[in-house]
């Protein structure tokens, strides 16, 4: 990997810009994982300079090309009219809600294979709850729990946020040590499960837009995993 | 594009991000979903949330069951805000010991399971597809309160009807039915067992009758202090279609028969089809011929009437002074009963209720029936009890209910210790105001031909005043035949009134696969008006559970489970006790508990109202300013306990009037902390409240008695009839004066039901009757012609932890019963949870569960039919009645169900929700009993008919089976880890 991938001695100006970037794509996941799409926010990832950027000029192809897709497929669904938005409201209540077991339950607990229990508020979730509130944060109610795909994308957002804010306050330490939790709930949470969430949404999804969606979200993951990754080392 | 491609630091150096401002979440895209979930809490708190997390450690609380309708008291044990234990209560042992069964324990599954619905869900597909959409409480709540004011509005409130299925904590949904204007709430009641309860209700005012073999029970002992008494005295019990190892709801019942049995030698003998698990205890199984328990009860009745000999101590059968102290009518009754005895039988030709008239009905050898007769008649106490499964699921259940009852009265086994008692009027009362009957005593007014008529809310009832007069336990079979034709009031001051059932809350009830025909329930609900809309304009579906009738609904709404809500449990018990089901855990996702429910409803009722009507009838009041939490309304419903009059020997509370009704906590009662009422002949202690309850490991009771029928007379120095007893005369009544209400109705309106004309009856008679029940060629000519072709009878049996959706937990999925539920499952694949051996976790396994290892409803054949049939164990067999009705099944082979017999579980099979987890998978080669059942339903209560039914039976494919099925088990919903056959 050359230099220029390896992200050296970034100034704290590119450090902001690459944090925002982040929050924002964690923003998007977030709230594509725990609200159905309305018209106006389908609009909004339409205009997002972000993930137009990406498609522009990422150096992933596979992000890339799934961001492509994504913006197509809702692109399709406003094309669409009501009928298709209703349609991607009844699939994400499919996918993530039921009636019956959801086709792809969104949380980390239903995901964890070996000796955790299929259940909501399995040990998976514990494990987040415990984490969460080492970090200062908690759910007021448990309409969700902790360890729903958008909570923990919420959380990647709120910490990146505050990351910028260390940076922007000077405390450098702060900014690394929020890195280093970041990078270590991403290694014992995200990407133990998400991939595999991801993987089953592509395969039992009937709407190209949940599809390209959990591919894009499969490719993010990874890739700041390994941002994350050359920050730390450079750090 | 390609070209363009940059390194990653090309991309930050972008700047795309220049001139943001930084901390301003709203610029990353979350204006349009703005509220964050995760809420940033000073380090004070953090510290204090998780000291108390730790502190707490297990917190143990106590709660009663529901996974069934036992309702046992438990201990549940919470850690970190998780339910992580499930046990018996060990302070409460009346129902089961201080003993949790599997399906208790299976509990856990169900709680945090990935089937339990957990957002609201409005329907966006067609009725049965499965498509739907969340939306919020706010929208979920103002679209149905919407659409009953505007269906209030168009037809009246009666419109609606509340049906909540089979889980006793009902009240708030009937409060808010009653106060909204329409007496239209049932329950599961009304098609669970209504002919089994029909004599009990007419002659006691009751209505289950169990042996007395609930122990230990505090009784009050000479010195005025109350001991334990835990010896049994009951020396016979014969069950009937009564199977309480398997399919029980009153587990004091199995723990008794086997203390019973090994403590006092009790006999216990079983009769039924079917060699159920309460069989394998027996000391002897007598398989009846199905559908003939009455004509069984008959014969034992006249063997003991021609028997009788009260100077010979071999033949004193009949208690003489029971008869004439306290039984109103019998002598009309044997004059009524005796007028058979010379009357020809046309199908065996034989006179009416001799042995071998039974003998050639029943299939029993005419010496069995005979030491049945003998036996019951001089081994006191005895206890002759039948159940759903026989009575209950027949035509003509009526008689044997009736007879069952007599049979126990006039040999004086009624109330004696270790004899038979009524649960019903013995047990603890609950819900009292709380449950709001009082809003059915309101006048209203409708305008019928033109002339305004007005009467007691009540009036409007669908079925007291429409087809089914004396249906007083509802009815609900007949649910599909009221939605397309509409309800026409034939009797009272409302008569010629007409509406349709427009809206349906279901709640806690899968009305689809258990009311009677699926495919009626499927066409009413599917049935639409020329202009394309539904008949039936509104559907909600209430639950924790996601069962097939939720297919069908418009809304679906995801109710609190029984370990997070709070309510009253009744587990039919001997004498008054109460349970508290307390909510150990919070609701889980959007699940909120009942009281909750109600009170969003009537707001927004009371809102539409008030714009549309300018008043509304609901109070508030009486709703959400009245409670304000859930223990409020509890403590409401606790205020009428026990409500039981202080009688019987020995007397329990001898410091109380005789006969006066007391209410309040058995501790205030027995130290005099009470008020006395001697106009209303009333004792008021100090009320039993949740903290109360909270306070005494969640139960409390009050003294067992017996003889409770009598009351002591001080100034005639004599008994008097009366106690329990609440009927016309206060005796037990054979003279049926229960049924002159109802026959003074019709003959006012001078039309009879067609459920009584069919019987040929233009009143409901007063007496013994008789008739036969249907599709029945042993007892009734009528069916003879289907003999040679249908040549099996078809009847059902329950397996309790496989029948009422709670199957989808594993651990009960596999846990085999009686023939019925065994594993012969296809191969399949499952994600399911399973515990590591040795260890205390549940742990996750996606398997692949090979042929042959996971319980399936099956059909029950006896060897000697299969063998003619070539049948193995496994084979799939098509059942096909001569209605032309089928359903495939799995063949069990086996010696214990009758030759000439095929018994099949209840709502075990051809299960089409995608909420029953693996059961769903099986549906294609499962029988839903409810398939074949005909639309015929009992006359008088309107019961279906479960196990009045024949088949013919061959081997199938699956392939052929598929393509035969209908279509709704065809329906793939394609559900997580279940693959498709
Ligand atoms: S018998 Fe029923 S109520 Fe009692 S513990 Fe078992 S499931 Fe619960």
């Amino acid at each position: 990997m050359s230099e220029e991938e390896n992200l050296p001695n970034l100034s704290e100006k590119e450090y902001i810009s690459l944090l925002l970037f982040r929050a924002q794509i964690y923003s998007i996941l977030r709230n594509i994982f725990l609200f159905e799409p309305s018209r106006e926010y389908l609009n909004n990832l339409l205009q997002d300079r972000f993930l137009n950027k990406i498609i522009e000029v990422y150096p992933e192809k596979c992000l890339r090309d799934s961001a492509s897709d994504f913006l197509e497929a809702v692109m399709e669904i406003l094309r669409g009219g009501e009928n298709a938005l209703i349609d991607t409201w009844a699939e994400y209540t499919r996918l993530f809600i039921g009636p019956g077991p959801p086709a792809t339950p969104p949380y980390e607990s239903l995901w964890i294979d070996e000796h955790e229990a299929r259940r909501y508020k399995g040990e998976a979730w514990l494990k987040v709850r415990d984490w969460l509130l080492d970090e200062g944060l908690i759910l007021e109610s448990q309409t969700i729990l902790e360890d729903h795909a958008g909570i923990e994308f919420e959380y990647m957002m709120v910490s990146t946020i505050k990351a910028v804010e260390m940076l922007e306050k000077n405390d450098r330490t702060g900014f690394i040590n929020i890195l280093i939790k970041q990078k270590k709930f991403l290694e014992e949470h995200l990407i133990t499960w998400i991939i595999k969430l991801c993987d089953a949404i592509e395969q039992k999804s009937h709407s190209s837009f949940y599809k390209s969606f959990a591919r894009f979200t499969k490719y993010f993951i990874k890739e700041d995993e390994d941002l994350l990754k050359q920050i730390l080392n450079n750090l | 594009m390609t070209e363009k491609v940059i390194t990653r630091r090309g991309f930050i150096k972008l700047g795309i991000v220049a001139g943001l401002a930084v901390a301003a979440s709203a610029t990353i895209g979350l204006p349009v979903y703005e509220k964050l979930f995760l809420k940033q809490v000073p380090p004070e708190k953090i510290k204090a949330i998780k000291e108390r997390i730790r502190r707490g450690g297990v917190q143990v609380k106590y709660t009663a069951c529901v996974m069934c309708a036992a309702e046992c008291a438990l201990e549940v044990w919470v850690k970190d805000g998780r339910v992580v234990r499930i046990y018996g209560n060990p302070h409460l042992t009346y129902n089961s010991g201080g003993a949790a069964c599997a399906k208790a324990v299976s509990g856990l599954q169900l709680q945090y399971s990935p089937y339990r619905i957990q957002y609201p869900l409005k329907r966006v597909g067609e009725r049965g597809e499965g498509k739907f959409i969340r939306i919020s409480w706010d929208q979920a709540i103002d679209e149905i309160a919407k659409k009953l004011v505007e269906i209030k509005k168009k037809y009246g409130p009666e419109a609606l009807l509340t049906d909540t299925g089979d889980v006793t904590d009902r009240d708030q949904y009937w409060r808010l039915t009653f106060a909204f204007g329409s007496p239209n709430a049932v329950e599961h009641g009304a098609i669970c067992d209504t002919p089994r309860r029909h004599g009990p209700k007419l002659i006691v005012n009751g209505k289950r009758w169990e042996p007395d073999i609930l122990r230990p029970v505090p009784v009050r002992m000479p010195d005025g202090s109350i001991q334990w008494y835990n010896k049994h005295d009951a020396k016979l019990i014969i069950y009937v279609g009564w199977n309480p190892f398997t399919a029980t709801r009153i587990v004091w019942e199995n723990i008794g028969t086997v203390r019973a049995k090994a403590e006092n030698g009790c006999k216990v003998y079983v009769i039924d089809p079917g060699f159920s698990n309460t069989a394998t205890l027996a000391d002897k199984w007598f398989p009846i011929r199905a559908g003939t328990d009455a004509d069984l009860f008959a014969a034992m009745l006249r063997y003991i009437l021609e028997h009788d000999n009260p100077q010979d101590p071999n033949r004193q059968y009949i208690n003489y002074e029971v008869i004439e102290k306290y039984v109103e009518g019998w002598s009309e009754f044997l004059e009524a009963f005796k007028s058979w005895w010379d009357k020809i039988d046309p199908v065996t030709g034989k006179k009416y209720f001799t042995l071998e008239w039974a003998e050639a009905r029943t299939g029993l050898p005419r010496e069995d029936i005979e030491k049945l007769a003998h036996e019951f008649g001089v081994m006191k106490p005895a206890a002759l009890i039948w159940g759903m499964q026989s009575p209950g699921h027949h035509y003509n259940g009526y008689v044997a209910s009736i007879l069952g009852c007599v049979l126990n009265i006039i040999t004086g086994n009624f109330e004696i210790p270790g004899g038979v008692i009524d649960t019903e009027i013995v047990k603890s009362s609950k819900g009292g105001t709380a449950t709001g009957k009082q809003f059915n005593k309101r006048k209203v007014k409708r305008i019928i031909n033109g002339v305004e008529v007005e009467a007691e809310q009540e009036k409007l009832h669908y079925a007291w005043y429409g087809d089914w007069p004396a249906a007083w336990d509802d009815v609900v079979g007949d649910l599909p035949r009221m939605i397309m034709e509409g309800i026409t009031l034939k009797y009272g001051p409302f008569r010629g009134h007409k509406y349709p059932i427009a809206a349906y809350i279901l709640r806690t009830g899968n009305t689809l696969v258990t009311a009677g025909p699926v495919y009626k329930f499927i066409e009413a609900f599917m049935a639409k008006n020329p202009d394309g809309t539904y008949k039936l304009e509104l559907f909600v579906y209430i639950d924790t559970i996601f069962l097939e009738s939720g297919l069908y609904a418009d809304y679906v709404l995801p109710e609190a489970s029984y370990l997070e809500r709070m309510s009253l449990s009744d587990i039919y018990p001997t004498h008054p006790i109460i349970f508290l089901r307390d909510a150990v855990v919070e609701p889980l996702f959007e699940a909120k508990k009942p009281t909750e429910i109600m009170n969003m409803l009537a707001k927004k009722i009371y809102e539409y109202e008030m714009k549309e009507f300018g008043r509304s009838d609901i109070d508030p009041k009486e709703f959400w300013e009245k409670y304000k939490t859930e223990e409020d309304f509890v403590n409401e419903m606790l205020q009428v306990a026990p409500g039981r009059p202080n009688v019987g020997r020995p007397l329990p509370f001898p410091n109380q009037p005789e006969g006066y009704i007391l209410y309040g906590t058995p501790e205030s009662l027995d130290e005099g902390r009470v008020v006395i009422d001697h106009e209303k002949k009333v004792v008021r202690g100090e009320p039993v409240t949740v903290e109360y309850l909270r306070k005494h490991y969640g139960g409390t009771m009050w003294p067992m008695s017996w003889y409770r029928y009598r009351e002591w007379d001080a100034e005639k120095n004599d008994w008097k009839s009366g106690g329990i007893i609440t009927t016309k005369t206060k005796k037990l009544e054979l003279k049926f004066h229960k049924y002159e209400t109802y026959n003074k109705l019709v003959e006012e309106a001078g039309v009879i039901p067609l459920s009584w004309k069919v019987l040929g009856w233009e009143k409901l008679p007063l007496t013994f009757y008789w008739f036969e029940t249907v599709w029945n060629y042993y007892t009734n000519p009528e069916y003879a012609k289907y003999r040679e072709e249908y040549p099996f009878q078809l009847i059902c049996a329950r397996v309790h932890h496989a029948m009422s959706g709670t199957q989808m937990c594993e651990w009960l999925a596999q846990t085999p019963a009686e023939g019925l539920w065994i594993p012969l499952s296809e191969q399949f694949e499952l994600k399911m949870a399973e515990t590591i051996p040795g260890g205390k976790e549940i742990v996750n396994v996606a398997k692949s569960l090979p042929k042959n290892t996971w319980c399936i409803g099956t059909a029950q054949i006896n060897r000697v039919d299969a063998e003619k049939y070539g049948i193995k164990t496994g084979d799939l067999i098509v059942l096909e009645n001569p209605l032309g009705r089928k359903a495939v099944a799995k063949a069990y082979v086996c010696e214990t169900v009758r030759p000439g017999v095929i018994r099949i579980g209840f709502a075990t099979g051809g299960r089409f929700s995608p909420g029953l987890g693996g059961t769903y998978y099986h549906r294609l080669y499962t029988p839903n009993h409810s398939e074949l059942v005909d639309y015929k339903l009992s006359p008088i209560m309107g019961q279906p008919c479960f196990a009045d039914m024949i088949v013919k039976v061959r081997k199938t494919t699956i392939e052929e089976a598929v393509n035969m099925l209908p279509e709704y088990y065809r329906i793939q919903f394609r559900i997580e880890g279940v693959g498709t056959i």
